[in-house]
């Protein structure tokens, strides 16, 4: 495996000649890690689930200060979108200041559990930096990630670590490296929720799957088709052809990874047992009713964790995940939303969790939230607007949990991480959360650099959430 | 390159065989490129057998009488079996003879034959061209007990072909009709693009739809539904969102307007509202206003389109500026700058300064220029502050600003939902804003300046950037012709949008007459692939599944039994279902490269991959299948768009079957369908054996069904 891992790096290297006229800052490290002699650790078996949250989540209010002083000062800047402070669920934790206490509202209830029972931890005010900066760098525009507060440009900022329009993302970087040691390399990286750049390698295809599992042609498997009973060959033929054009290369390539795998993963699928979605109405605080089993985030989450299940058949070590929800650019009606969201949230992952757990397979996946962006402390009326810096949370039985990790910020206008409007200033960077994670999974500190191209930016070593 | 020759030699032959399949080989080589010697043809048979004590069929063919070759057929699967012959003018005499029919001991030697072809022929066993006479010997061509003609010869006998006329190709005119009508419409139907050639051009075809006035499709489908009752209207029992969707699909199939229709569709794509926003939902009507105001200045001015989308309650909602109430000093209260920043961004000016052809440019240090930041978001939200519903100027106080919504059972309809939001007195901002500070456009709109003057000369500043024409050519240019066009193609659209010959700015019917008139989207001689760099020569795109769905639609003059088109949400599947795109960001980007394609390495885009995966790419063959089939969507008694393949059986009646293979050839590829798909799709015609008119009418929907789930349909020419 490691001589196969080292045939892609050349290849890789080798790849890197196309992108002249690209920025490409990928190929120092590229190079670097041509020479390198450790290899990844792809002992056992890990996954790292990207739970991402579309449109830029409001964290303001999923972890919320409680002592008096930074209480008074977040209800005030919020107003109407302050969470009453009987609302809110302790959390223990020992890392930030003296004084400091912090709630979650009733609505991420049970996510609140995994976090007490420290299997769930907090990474306060995470946000995409080139390099550590300070306040007057802001001021001054100096070392800013290009076009903050813009929903695809900051997506992109998370998700590949560079500007819109990058060809990769930091989750495909990893299935690059990781892909040699699976059995098959094609579902390393696994998307359950569309097209994203997160998943996207260099190498590494990221392989899309609905939340229904992969989708068969009907009529390769139908005996019958209009009179004719050669169609399945036929039709074998025809769907992986193309013209003679890029396009329709790049179709039948799509087509023919489709009919070349859907057989397979079913297969494997068939064999797992994954327990069923609740059908029965719950509600945690002001949610209103979720039925899980109409839910489209935990739909997707069980569909990974019936994956991650096959892929114990399938010979994988290392797999890279992707599942998303949308509606949290919450401009309006801020209030009305947000705690259906949070308790979707929530029990989605709740139910991933124990669906993992069950399998035994706890301390070897690792999930994490992200989301382009966080919002405005401050209220437009009726919700919020777009922020930089955010909270996230990172569960597994892998995290070290119950606690609240990076430096939580002063909830007020004004404070020094506030870049206006309550905007943060991140003062944790996603490279050094992703390095924390890549980490994890195997990767040495060379393969980071591939993965993460600012990582020697920011002072060394793991956060220790995991 | 002849595939097709190498695929056709399977490995049953005999050694003593090889020598002359390699010559016949060659032969087929010579034919394919177009170097045949003079008079000789190549006929191919395409059959198989059932055996009797371990003898296969022995097959004789002969041309007008003479016999040019016998084989021996042993496999039960069908094989290509070929022989030289003079050539065959139409009415020449083609027999395929099985001479030792047998059946004992439960054992039955049959001869199956599905097709013989040569060159742009194809006929069928089963085909109206052929007949079968029973008999051995003689009595094989006596004319007595003839049956209609058909795949399977259970006796000895003669499967007699009369050669039909052949299968042109279409004519290099249509093809490029036909092309022009892919782009600038849903697609031609049957006729169409033989007129467009025939009679007319393409410039004035522009200048015939240009005059076609703009008509409130939307809200009167809609208002139609609301006269029915209370049930029909938001909040009863049979109000459905579905209905924005199907006018869609109604007014593509059938409506005469098709470059408007085409543009708005475009323009919902730039200018986006989404009704996955629920907010939304019990305001069908007001999304209805929203996408006949796209219908009304699809063709029309930039300008007013900015003006009336922006003050449309549906892009009020949809980008929460409705309500948007004005700063508050003492709670620290902003506006929503949810609206302020896709008008920038998506909408008229981008994130960069561009040059005149869409490229970006860049400062001293070779950088490129935002062309706005942060600080002008937030002047901007302030002016689109204190708009809300057109209640009557008597009624405009705040409680009404903060929580009145039209009342939809009222009776009379006051119909508030159809009129532009207004400004209410006393709601709006009355700050000094500035935007664009430093920079040439800048605009300073001094505290108290009037709402509507404010509204005005903002967009007004956004209108007049130099970036909308590359901007917006760019965009429109990969929603009509070309994924990537060449900065002198956008270059020379944002000139006609700059000026439009008559000095007026923002012209949109002359912006996309410069589109699809322009020298690179109607060149037709390079091959995609051509180009010294590899990278795509041709002005050419992907079809989205939408596209896909429209040009079949009208390529076969889909009927609804419903009349409404009730494809629901059949094309969620598909990830492009009409009018509830994901996000503001529309189904997919304009800049999105497939990673790890050739397009990526030439830096080439295809915006429309971007929702092509395993999953969807499996999804359309089945949709395929159902639109060769019985058809889309349900009505609740059958489908609710159902093609109609008659005309495709009249061409198989004439007894060639190339010749439905070519009609699809020109209506669906615009002449660019592969030879190798060609002869694919003719030849699994052959495949359906009987001879009925139900048999017909299923190697039609086969070959549609090819046709429509191979990766080549994928591409608009």
């Amino acid at each position: 495996m490691t001589a196969s891992r080292r045939h892609f790096l050349r290849q890789a290297a080798a790849l890197s000649a196309f992108g002249a006229g690209r920025a490409t800052p990928l190929a120092l490290s590229l190079a670097g890690i041509g020479s390198l002699a450790q290899a990844a650790n792809t002992t056992g078996y890990r996954a790292l689930v990207c739970l991402y949250l579309n449109g830029g989540s409001d964290s303001h209010n999923w972890v919320v200060p409680t002592d008096s002083t930074n209480y008074a000062s977040y209800s005030k800047a919020r107003g109407d979108l302050a969470w009453s402070r009987n609302n809110l669920q302790a959390m223990s934790q020992t890392r930030q200041a003296a004084g400091r206490s912090f709630g979650m509202p009733l609505e991420l209830s049970p996510l609140h559990a995994h976090y007490q029972a420290g299997k769930a931890a907090v990474l306060a005010n995470v946000g995409p930096l080139v390099r550590p900066i300070s306040r007057l760098d802001y001021d001054n525009g100096k070392g800013l990630p290009p076009k903050l507060f813009s929903h695809n440009d900051q997506t992109s900022a998370w998700q590949s670590l560079q500007p819109e329009g990058a060809p990769s993302g930091w989750g495909g970087r990893m299935g690059d490296i990781l892909m040699a040691g699976n059995g098959q390399p094609v579902f390393t990286a696994v998307s359950a929720s569309g097209n994203a750049v997160f998943l996207a390698g260099k190498q590494a295809v990221q392989y899309q799957v609905s939340s229904d599992g992969p989708v068969s042609v009907r009529a390769l498997g139908a005996g019958w088709v209009f009179g004719s009973n050669q169609m399945s060959s036929v039709l074998r033929g025809t769907l992986t052809g193309s013209g003679n054009d890029h396009y329709s290369k790049a179709y039948a390539s799509v087509m023919r990874r489709s009919l070349d795998t859907t057989a397979t993963l079913q297969a494997a699928l068939m064999q797992t047992s994954v327990a069923p979605l609740s059908t029965r109405p719950t509600a945690f605080g002001a949610s209103g009713n979720i039925t899980l089993s109409n839910d489209g985030l935990a739909k997707q989450l069980r569909m990974v964790a019936q994956l991650i299940a096959a892929g114990q058949r399938l010979g994988m070590s290392r797999q890279v995940f992707m599942v998303s929800m949308g509606g949290f650019d919450t401009h309006s009606n801020q209030m009305r939303d947000q705690p259906n969201q949070m308790a979707r949230v929530a029990m989605s992952i709740d139910f991933f969790l124990n669906a993992i757990n069950a399998q035994g397979l706890g301390n070897n996946v690792t999930l994490f939230t992200a989301s382009e962006f966080g919002r405005t402390l401050v209220s437009n009326g009726d919700g919020s607007d777009h922020g930089w810096g955010s909270h996230q949370f990172v569960a597994g039985g892998a995290v070290r949990g119950r606690e609240i990790y990076g430096t939580f910020p002063v909830s007020a206008i004004g404070s020094p991480d506030d870049v206006g409007s309550g905007r943060l200033l991140p003062s944790t960077s996603v490279t050094q959360m992703a390095g924390s994670l890549a980490g994890w999974m195997g990767l040495s500190s060379t393969e980071q650099a591939y993965v993460l191209p600012n990582l020697g930016n920011f002072s060394a070593g793991p956060l220790g959430f995991i | 390159v002849p595939n097709f020759y190498f695929r056709e030699f399977r490995s049953p032959f005999l050694t003593d065989q090889l020598a002359t399949m390699q010559r016949r080989y060659l032969i087929g080589l010579a034919i394919a490129t177009g170097c045949s010697a003079a008079g000789a043809a190549t006929l191919q048979v395409r059959a198989s057998a059932s055996l009797h004590k371990g003898q296969g069929a022995i097959m004789e063919v002969r041309v007008n009488g003479a016999r040019v070759g016998t084989s021996t057929v042993t496999s039960p699967s069908t094989t290509a079996f070929r022989y030289e012959v003079p050539a065959l003018a139409p009415g020449s005499k083609v027999d395929v003879v099985f001479t030792n029919d047998a059946s004992s001991d439960g054992e039955d030697r049959n001869l199956f034959v599905e097709s013989i072809s040569e060159g742009s022929t194809v006929v069928l066993a089963a085909s109206p061209a052929a007949v079968f006479d029973r008999g051995a010997g003689p009595n094989a061509f006596d004319g007595v007990d003839v049956l209609p003609g058909q795949s399977g010869l259970y006796w000895a006998g003669a499967l007699r072909v009369t050669w039909p006329q052949p299968a042109p190709l279409p004519s290099a005119s249509v093809n490029e009709a036909t092309r022009f009508l892919l782009q600038a419409s849903f697609g031609p139907r049957p006729g169409e693009a033989e007129a467009l050639a025939n009679s007319s051009s393409p410039a004035r075809w522009i200048d015939a739809q240009l005059a076609l006035p703009a008509r409130p499709d939307f809200v009167s489908h809609l208002q139609a539904k609301f006269a029915q009752g209370a049930s029909f209207r938001p909040g009863g029992t049979q109000y459905d969102l579905a209905w924005l969707p199907q006018r869609f699909w109604a007014t593509a199939t059938n409506s005469p307007d098709q470059l408007r229709k085409r543009m708005a569709w475009a323009l919902h794509q730039i200018w986006v509202v989404s009704l996955v926003q629920s907010d939304l939902f019990p305001h069908g009507r007001a999304y209805a206003q929203y996408l006949d105001t796209l219908n009304r200045h699809a063709l029309g001015n930039y300008r007013q389109l900015m003006e009336d989308v922006a003050l449309s309650p549906a892009m009020g909602i949809f980008l929460s500026h409705i309500r948007n109430r004005k700063e508050d000093p003492v709670s620290g209260r902003m506006p929503d700058e949810n609206f302020a920043r896709e008008l920038m961004q998506l909408f008229t000016i981008g994130l960069y300064e561009l040059k005149p052809d869409g490229s970006l440019r860049l400062d001293a240090s070779g950088q490129p220029i935002e062309t706005y930041n942060n600080a002008d978001v937030m002047a901007l939200a302030k002016v689109f502050t204190g708009y809300s519903w057109a209640f009557p100027d008597g009624q405009l106080n705040e409680e009404r600003f903060r929580w009145h919504e039209p009342d939809y059972k009222a009776n009379p309809d006051p119909g508030i939902d159809l009129l532009p939001m207004k400004a209410y007195p006393g709601q709006s901002s009355t700050a000094a804003v500035t935007l664009f500070a430093g920079k040439p456009n800048a605009l300073t709109l001094p505290a108290n300046t009037a709402q509507a003057t404010r509204l005005k000369l903002a967009l007004d500043t956004l209108f007049n950037h130099p970036n909308v024409g590359p901007f917006v050519a760019r965009q429109l240019i990969q929603k009509f012709t070309t994924s990537n066009p060449s900065p002198a193609y956008v270059q020379r659209v944002a000139a006609v949008f700059a000026n439009n010959g008559r000095g007026t700015r923002g012209d949109l019917g002359a912006t996309v007459r410069a589109i699809l008139l322009d020298a690179e989207a109607r060149q037709t001689s390079a091959l995609s692939g051509a180009s010294p760099t590899g990278a795509p020569a041709l002005a050419t795109k992907l079809r989205d599944p939408v596209l896909r769905v429209a040009h079949w639609l009208r390529a076969f003059e889909a009927k609804s039994p419903s009349g409404e088109f009730r494809m629901n949400y059949e094309h969620d599947a598909l990830t492009q279902p009409v009018y509830f795109p994901a996000s503001v960001f529309s189904y997919y980007r304009p800049a999105y490269s497939p990673p790890g394609t050739a397009l990526a390495r030439f830096d080439a885009v295809a915006p429309e991959l971007q929702i092509v995966n395993e999953s969807t790419a499996a999804q359309w063959v089945n949709r395929a299948e159902s639109m060769a089939g019985n058809g889309l969507g349900w009505n609740g008694k059958s489908n609710d768009a159902v093609a109609d393949y008659t005309p495709l059986v009249a061409l198989l009646n004439s007894g060639n079957a190339m010749k439905l293979v070519q009609r699809l050839n020109q209506q669906l590829f615009a002449g660019r369908m592969s030879v190798k798909l060609q002869n694919t799709v003719a030849q699994a015609m052959g495949s359906v054996s009987g001879n009925d008119a139900a048999s017909q009418l299923y190697r039609a929907r086969l070959a549609v069904f090819l046709a429509l789930s191979s990766p080549e349909f994928t591409v608009q020419p």
